[in-house]
């Protein structure tokens, strides 16, 4: 049994059809980048992943745990699907911080809201039963997570004080203080300069190394192959081709795989 | 269904006295008659349960004013508590705006309107009003260097005029020949009215005696201004307004109002305010 | 100098009229604002459609008028049975008057937060009431401070309206000083306006440094 299995997901806006049917699976530990050009599908199937965006189909297994299965017709409540996707972390390719707390506020804001609530309900939160020393282990969770991004000198700050590169930092942190299952991006350098790219790609890499399981949509082809053990390339709303980058990228059999590498190579031959 | 058109019929009228146009002449006067399914006492029956007259007013010296100490008092005021003393009901003072007396009226927040209110055939037609009781006309009020000069129909050649709109004061300087070469202006007040002559923005403001006795006192911002002797327009009479057919109401009302000027009360209040001259309801 | 305590106590009193429609008015229609907004943002057509009709309804018709109608209209339609007192019926119009201009400020204000700050209060999973109240709020107040500033120094001024239905306000009583024939008084009362709508402003330019601490 894998860690994630994602079966069958469809998705339509209306009359367009979004996602026809998507299936993959992923260890735990494992990167999984997915690339493909805009339209695809790839951001939407990562909406699907965290309930931004209910699927029409398909099923989501997280070890043993079905977090989705459209065959199961029973009305989910608020509190349930809140539950659910507590499994999923998802980075922002806007950042989307919030802009009037502090980049350390940023962070435990939504720990200390959960334990709270948890606690207040006589349950645990991440197995502390005492709200003060949960709000302890959350500050320090947050401290460690922003040396971890290298924003220890900033964690007082406003967001509007800080570059994009920073900001996306941040929102790095504050989805990995909530010690998500499967950490997804969604194209976390597409609205940065290039020049601050490398700073968030290397967080991402450093995470890697730490064992986190991921899921990366990006159009870093360089970035993917470096950092990816699986790759899945998406157009109109299918899996075209998946497999490790040295299959995907280095020798793509499908001919469409190779259009879209080719113009990305094109791409970075004339920069 | 007929409520229905009377109450549409009383929007329109809040309307149209919302926007100043006194609209509705003799055409309201029939359909009022054919919705009103009263008996002719049930409006007195009305008052005497509550056991209050409430009477509308606005403040205008020397009818209806607050004195130094801030107690309301006048010619009005005084004229309608003994006139009350007399119904067996107490006077309750409301003040309104003027433009809104006949919807004040008509939707029962008042019971009368007792301020120096002109009887015109159009307001007979929409209330029943008493027997008059005083009498009043229109002046020129203007500047005191002027005064002499008014006097001859020939001076008032580029002089401006000013009245309030709808007044008796606007027909008469739109009408009469004495202003035909001047030109005319109307305000939405009297008041404003001597504030244009004050100013120099008009001459000559045709306005009410009775407005022109408290306005122009010594002491005044206007003690500049004067009324122009000798030239008076448009006599006209003073009256009380009730609810269009209230029969009952206005039989006790006269017969009430003619006690206090047959035991010598209403002359007494006519000299303490100077407007005796002018009293028109005389002791039989 | 006894003519002008005289004159300046009876503005004062007047004005006292003045304020207490302020204040129950901004007390009322804030929240009430607030309520009418997620009305008109309601995902439930029917509730939508009757509260967009009825803002539109009391921003299409003067506020004089509704004055009017709130006054006159129970008793005409009753007979006189039912009716409000003056000041009510002035606080009812108000209230509804400004509840429904402030709604369309508070819609403004929320729809203008972007779709991912909401995104991201769920993916962390909180609830919607914590995205609303510990997230969104505070970046609708700054960017509402503005216009609701603007509406509610525009109230200071309306309460002057209230004259229409014979409540004594601080116009109406310089108005009748001007019977009296002292002209001053009107103008005098500006000053007390002025006064007023001054310390506003500073209030506003207060809140609004106070809240400059972010951009949003």
């Amino acid at each position: 049994m894998s860690f994630l299995k994602v079966e069958d997901i469809k998705k339509s806006f209306g009359k367009t059809v979004v996602l026809k049917g998507i299936s993959f699976s992923l260890e735990k530990g494992e990167v999984l980048a997915i690339i493909g050009s805009s339209g695809s599908g790839k951001t939407t199937l990562l909406r699907c992943l965290n309930f931004l965006e209910e699927a029409d189909g398909g099923k989501v297994t997280v070890v043993e745990d079905v977090l989705f299965d459209s065959s199961d017709s029973s009305a989910k409540s608020e509190r349930e699907i809140r539950e659910k996707r507590l499994n999923f972390g998802l980075v922002f390719q806007s950042f989307n911080l919030f802009p009037q707390y502090t980049v350390f506020e940023n962070i435990v804001l939504a720990p200390k809201i959960l334990a709270k609530e948890k606690i207040f309900k006589k349950e645990d939160y991440q197995g502390i039963t005492d709200y003060k020393e949960a709000v302890k282990m959350i500050n320090d969770t947050a401290n460690s997570l922003l040396e971890k991004v290298g924003l220890s000198h900033k964690s007082n700050e406003y967001p509007c004080n800080l570059s994009g590169g920073q900001q996306q930092r941040v929102a790095i942190a504050r989805a990995l203080a909530l010690n998500p299952t499967v950490l997804c991006f969604d194209e976390p350098t597409s609205a940065l300069d290039p020049e601050l790219t490398g700073e968030v790609l290397n967080v991402i890499k450093g995470l890697k190394s730490s064992d986190s399981t991921m899921i990366v949509v990006t159009h870093e082809i360089e970035f993917a192959r470096d950092v990816a053990d699986k790759i899945i390339f998406m157009a109109d709303g299918v899996i075209v081709e998946q497999g490790t980058p040295q299959q995907v990228i280095d020798n793509p059999q499908n001919p469409r795989t190779q259009a879209f590498l080719s113009r990305f190579t094109q791409l970075q031959g004339n920069l | 269904m007929k409520k229905f058109t009377a109450v549409m019929l009383s929007a329109l009228m809040a309307v149209t006295a919302l926007t100043g146009c006194s609209g509705g002449s003799g055409n309201s006067n029939s359909d009022t008659k054919t919705n009103t399914s009263q008996t002719s006492s049930a409006d007195w029956d009305y008052i005497k349960n509550k056991g209050e007259l409430v009477i509308g007013i606005t403040y205008f010296e020397p009818m209806n004013y607050k004195d130094d100490s801030g107690k309301l008092t006048g010619f009005e005021t005084e004229f309608a508590e003994s006139v009350c003393k007399e119904l067996g009901v107490k006077p309750v003072f409301q003040k309104i705006d003027w433009d809104s007396k006949e919807v004040e009226l008509k939707s029962k927040t008042i019971d009368c309107i007792w301020n120096g209110l002109t009887i015109t055939d159009e307001r007979k037609a929409n209330m029943d009003i008493s027997v008059p009781y005083m009498e009043n006309k229109q002046v020129m009020v203007t500047k005191k260097e002027n005064a002499e000069k008014f006097t001859k129909a020939e001076n008032l050649k580029d002089a401006t005029v000013v009245a309030e709109k709808k007044s008796a004061g606007e027909d008469v300087a739109k009408e009469y020949e004495f202003f035909k070469d001047a030109s005319y202006v109307s305000v939405d007040s009297q008041a404003k009215a001597l504030l244009e002559v004050k100013s120099g923005t008009a001459d000559i403001a045709v306005i009410d005696y009775v407005m022109s006795i408290g306005t122009l006192s010594s002491g005044s911002d206007y003690s500049d201004l004067q009324v122009v002797e000798g030239k008076d327009f448009a006599p006209e009479q003073y009256g009380v307004a009730i609810r269009k057919d209230s029969t009952e109401t206005l039989k006790k009302l006269n017969e009430a109002m003619q006690k206090v000027a047959d035991d010598g009360t209403l002359d007494k209040i006519g000299k303490k305010y100077n407007l005796d001259s002018l009293l028109i309801l005389k002791s039989k | 100098m006894e003519q002008f305590l005289n004159v300046t106590e009876q503005l004062f009193k007047g004005f006292g009229e003045n304020c207490f429609i302020f204040i129950i008015t901004l007390l009322l229609a804030l929240p009430i604002g607030l309520i009418v907004s997620m009305g008109s943002m309601s995902k439930f057509r029917p509730l939508k459609f009757l509260t967009k009709t009825v803002v539109w309804i009391i921003r299409g018709t003067p506020l004089m008028l509704q004055l009017f109608v709130v006054f006159y209209i129970p008793p005409l339609m009753s007979d006189g049975q039912v009716s409000f007192p003056r000041m009510q019926a002035a606080l009812i119009a108000f209230v509804i008057n400004y509840s429904a201009y402030l709604s369309e400020i508070y819609r403004g204000g929320i729809e203008s937060i972007p779709k991912g700050q909401y995104e991201a209060g769920q993916v962390l999973g909180l609830r919607k009431s914590h995205i609303f109240f510990r997230i969104i709020l505070l970046q609708v107040i700054k960017r509402i401070t503005a216009p609701i500033g603007n509406e509610i120094i525009t109230l200071v001024k309306d309460t002057s309206l209230a004259s229409v239905i014979a409540i004594p306000e601080i116009l109406m009583n310089a108005k009748d000083f001007s019977m009296e024939g002292l002209i001053w008084p009107l103008f005098y009362s500006a000053l007390f306006f002025l006064a007023f709508c001054g310390i506003l402003t500073l209030l506003f330019s207060f809140i609004e440094k106070k809240l400059d601490f972010f951009k949003s």
